[in-house]
């Protein structure tokens, strides 16, 4: 049985998405070597990863191209390599690796979990995270807590759910990254 | 805790914003320092003359990491010459003084970039070539030289500069590699580009020349060779700090999901 990892950057107060539907504010902070390195320097394995459509057509645009690669090679060849599920009834994904799921949101990620394989962790794609999470399909929550308060927006969580807290780590520059299993 | 590459991807994503904690990348623009500076369509642009070939360059945009200068280049000999973006460097300086300058470097060649990307998806890029050469309108040096109508046989019109123009800015602001698809930078790499060319007599050339951005200098020289001329041009670059857009307007973000 496969696990599903969630891996959301969130407000202090818990939304992964402002009122107006930016996310912008989830880089705000000052420059911090320590959390950069962190990013940059320490990423390695990977699995198979989850996106909803915006999410997914911004990661599209990006790390496939020669700038990401010249960028943060690493990264850009892990993503590219990746295999890579979409759930979005209006688009065909063109990147490498890249698949529509098929059929209904929900039924076609417990088949996915059933099956043989990697881990899946969904990045960002917060309306899809939180549907997932409402049906009980998320094993573990990464949550990257930035530390902006947006007084409104989305949310992750629209169910009560009592998680365990597995790990956590703090950043000079005020971003928490807190682990959770389900 | 370790990140996994896709967690690192989506943590450094946002486009031009730099990683984590980082703000966005500042506004970088090159101005030439330079007495003789002639505007066409909103950019200042040189030119230089020796010999018989005459070559122009103006700062077009920022494009993600690189900075896209737009040379244009005409043969007034009686020979062919070729132009080639590996004869072409560049050299960032913090003073004026060419003892702070670090030692050039070659512009982006757009055929190793091309490449990158026949690879990474797998299907030739690399037919759409050259034939610009001929075509294309050279809008910095027909608004002082008459050069288009030397090299396409034709009158140069104040409108058709100013067409030209106009197209250059559609162009400019379609080049936003960082946000585009794996197609629309193949398509600049492969149509805006300055690639290698044969100038026959009275033909002329032009396209963007691409440099990586060092955001500490404060001086930049672009130094182009055509047929053993040298046609240095220096630049002042002038960075601006951009603040992220939700410390500004929350509720103006763009929404990415």
């Amino acid at each position: 049985m496969r696990r599903l990892r969630v891996f959301e950057s969130i407000s202090v107060d818990g939304y992964f998405c402002d009122a107006g539907g930016g996310m912008d504010w989830a880089h705000a902070g000052r420059d911090d070597a320590e959390f950069g390195a962190w990013v940059g320097g320490n990423a390695s394995g990977g699995g198979e990863l989850l996106f909803g459509r915006k999410t997914y057509q911004m990661m599209e645009a990006f790390w496939p191209t020669p700038m990401a690669a010249q960028q943060m090679p690493a990264v850009a060849k892990g993503m590219n390599a990746a295999r890579k599920y979409v759930a979005s009834t209006t688009i065909r994904p063109t990147w490498t690796n890249a698949q529509l799921l098929p059929g209904e949101l929900l039924s076609a990620v417990r088949d996915l979990k059933a099956s043989d394989g990697p881990d899946v962790t969904v990045l960002g794609s917060g309306s899809v995270a939180a549907q997932l999470g409402a049906a009980g399909l998320v094993d573990e929550y990464q949550l990257v807590i930035i530390p902006v308060a947006l007084g409104g927006g989305r949310t992750l969580f629209t169910a009560g759910r009592q998680l365990r807290l597995i790990d956590q780590r703090a950043f000079r520059c005020g971003n928490v990254v807190l682990t959770y299993a389900t | 805790m370790r990140l996994t590459f896709s967690q690192a991807a989506f943590l450094s994503m946002g486009g031009l914003v730099a990683i984590g904690c980082a703000t966005p990348l500042p506004l970088v623009r090159l101005k030439p320092d330079a007495p003789d500076i002639v505007w066409v369509g909103g950019r200042a642009s040189v030119q230089k003359e020796t010999t018989g070939v005459r070559v122009a360059a103006a700062f077009e945009h920022q494009d993600g990491s690189n900075l896209a200068v737009r040379v244009e280049i005409e043969n007034r000999t009686t020979d062919r010459l070729e132009v080639s973006p590996q004869e072409m460097t560049y050299s960032v300086c913090s003073a004026p003084a060419a003892a702070s300058c670090a030692p050039s470097q070659r512009v982006i060649d757009p055929e190793q970039i091309l490449t990158a990307l026949d690879v990474a998806q797998s299907r030739g890029v690399a037919e759409a070539a050259n034939s610009q050469a001929l075509n294309g309108t050279l809008v910095l040096l027909s608004a002082v030289g008459d050069v288009a109508s030397a090299a396409r046989g034709r009158p140069t019109t104040g409108s058709a500069t100013l067409v030209a123009a106009s197209a250059m800015e559609s162009d400019a602001a379609a080049q936003n590699s960082a946000q585009a698809s794996i197609a629309v930078q193949q398509q600049v790499w492969s149509d805006q580009a300055l690639r290698r060319n044969t100038l026959f007599p009275g033909q002329g050339t032009t396209g963007l020349v691409y440099l990586p951005i060092n955001s500490k200098a404060t001086y930049v020289w672009l130094q182009i060779t055509v047929a053993g001329r040298l046609f240095p041009f220096h630049f002042v670059q002038v960075l601006t700090p951009v603040q992220p857009a939700w410390a500004e307007q929350p509720q103006g973000a763009s929404e990415i999901r």
